[in-house]
């Protein structure tokens, strides 16, 4: 009877154990996952500074690109899709699909906005502009605030990441839905620099 | 009705599951001479234009007034005669700040140019608002140190530093804790990566510097001790002093700190570290040389004395407070000096309003 009942106390022990790891496990992903959450957001803050950035910086120079409105047209474009693609983002952060899409659309935007600073090389009066230079010093202070909040959001999703898929907690993980979150990356290389301005 | 009736109420049953000492008998633990008596508080702060009040005990010779819209800097934040308790007056809110501690820093915040205040919200400018605050004020070393940050940090805080630079050059004293600790919610956003940078660099600041003064020294322990808890493990507060006699070379190099900070010439050092040493239950406590005092073993001295029991850090600090009050005079820098010191030792003091 005895050795029944300390068998029946060792098996009560071992299954509590279990369960408080489980829960704390599961409380684990939960604090991960709000923290990658939470560094999304400043990287949204600085993305909707960029975005505001952008049609001002289109209205001092449209004055001045009077032939150049298609290349005008492609940053404003490429604005507007990186926008909706960062609302989207948003409201999921670390979501693969969104993520990408969003990686994808900062990659073009930053393209096309390469493309009028090289345009605007060849407009003297544009590159004097005060407006013009105080513009593109915000967006180059934006953009690097973009890149320091972008690293602690990939820090964030690497430690999500790696506690989810770490041996037990992913069977907690797998069990309770806790996706992979994806990170935060610029697709091209050449894309890595924000546009350089040398006036 | 008094504060104590909301405490006291605990009757045999309700003991029973008491999770906490009786009142009385914690405060007997941190103060043994106390007279088992409750002061009533007046609730109402409200104070009409001009309106004084004047402290209970050993302070009653100092006055309190409302902090008025005086133009330009204060730089007197307290005076009386030399040898009145002002420095015990000056420590008497802390703990308990008043609606005119609150008007203070309304108007602080009024007053905080724009530039600082965005700086202090974001991480990454938060960062470069700390680096700028803790730059030499010699312009040769503070250009050298910008040009060492700016390769060793992520592009854009070197640039972002730079920019900050005057604004912070500009501010007042009294504006450059609060200014740090408003950028405390932004700078725990940082990952661990970056703050590891983060506080590697601000030792290398402190480094590069050999004429740092004791209150950019204080102002970086207060930043790095706020965000510890945040990136590292927090550990379980262990007090391993309860008698003070084992901290005397301590607080020998942190009264003897304070004296060389706020006095000049060997006299008034002295006569500034006696008044201050004598609040110490520590017969024959002597003036360190000034060498003794260098920041590295002031900052030895305060991690032994932050592991001191509430009692021993409550009579540090008024010793610490009549020290920087030795002369009759606090001025801004020695509030503020007094301050950072004392939120180094887990014991934030309200800023100083004028007390005349």
């Amino acid at each position: 009877m005895s050795i029944l009942v300390l068998i029946l106390v060792v098996m009560l022990v071992g299954a509590l154990s279990v369960v408080f790891y489980v829960i704390g496990g599961y409380n684990r992903l939960v604090s991960l996952r709000n923290h990658f959450q939470n560094a999304y957001a400043q990287i949204d803050v600085q993305l909707k500074r960029r975005y505001d950035l952008i049609p001002n910086l289109v209205e001092t120079a449209k004055g001045y690109l009077k032939h150049e409105r298609g290349t005008l047209e492609a940053v404003i474009a490429a604005r507007n899709t990186a926008f909706s693609a960062n609302t989207k983002a948003a409201q999921n952060p670390g979501d693969t699909a969104t993520m990408k899409e969003l990686s994808g659309a900062e990659a073009a935007l930053t393209g096309t906005l390469g493309r009028l600073m090289a345009v605007a090389e060849a407009y003297p009066d544009l590159k004097a502009n005060q407006e013009m230079l105080q513009l593109m010093e915000e967006l180059t202070s934006t953009e690097n605030k973009v890149a320091f909040a972008r690293q602690a959001y990939n820090d964030a999703v690497m430690a999500y990441n790696t506690t989810r898929e770490m041996f037990p907690t992913n069977l907690i993980a797998n069990s309770f839905n806790f996706a992979a979150a994806e990170m935060f990356v610029v697709e091209k290389p050449e894309e890595k620099q924000a546009p350089k301005v040398s006036f | 009705m008094t504060q104590p009736d909301f405490f006291t109420r605990q009757e045999s049953v309700a003991s029973m599951f008491s999770t906490h000492p009786p009142l009385e008998q914690r405060i007997r633990a941190l103060e043994p001479a106390w007279d088992g008596k409750f002061i009533v508080v007046d609730t109402d702060e409200r104070s009409s234009a001009g309106a004084t009040q004047a402290p209970a005990g050993p302070a009653r010779q100092a006055r309190w007034t409302q902090l008025g819209s005086l133009p330009g800097v204060a730089v007197v934040v307290a005076a009386a005669a030399p040898g009145s308790a002002i420095g015990a007056a000056a420590l008497l809110q802390t703990g308990a700040p008043t609606q005119r501690h609150l008007d203070y820093a309304a108007d602080w915040r009024s007053k905080l140019p724009p530039e600082l205040d965005a700086a202090a919200r974001q991480p990454m400018s938060a960062v470069a608002l700390i680096y700028a605050l803790l730059l030499s004020h010699d312009d040769a070393l503070r250009a050298t140190q910008l040009e060492q940050l700016s390769g060793q940090t992520d592009a854009g805080i070197g640039p972002q530093t730079a920019a900050l630079l005057p604004g912070v050059l500009r501010l007042e004293s009294r504006a450059r804790l609060p200014l740090a600790a408003l950028a405390m919610s932004a700078l725990r956003l940082l990952s661990p990566a970056q703050y590891e940078q983060f506080n590697s660099n601000i030792r290398r600041i402190l480094e590069s510097d050999p004429q740092m003064e004791i209150f950019e020294y204080a102002l970086q322990k207060v930043v790095l001790r706020r965000l510890e808890a945040a990136f590292r493990p927090p550990k379980r507060p262990v007090i391993q002093f309860y008698v003070l006699r084992p901290l005397r070379p301590d607080c020998v190099t942190l009264l003897s700190a304070l004296a060389y900070a706020g006095q000049t010439g060997a006299a008034q050092i002295d006569a500034a570290f006696r008044q201050g040493a004598a609040k110490l239950d520590l017969p024959g406590l002597t003036l360190a040389s000034s060498d003794d005092c260098a920041l590295a073993k002031v900052d030895v001295a305060l991690e032994r004395l932050n592991q001191a029991c509430p009692r021993i850090k409550k009579d540090l600090l008024n010793a610490c407070a009549e020290t920087v009050a030795a002369d009759g005079v606090i001025e801004e820098k020695e509030a503020e000096l007094l301050r950072a010191v004392a939120d180094t030792l887990d014991c934030p003091i309200p800023p100083m309003l004028h007390v005349y």
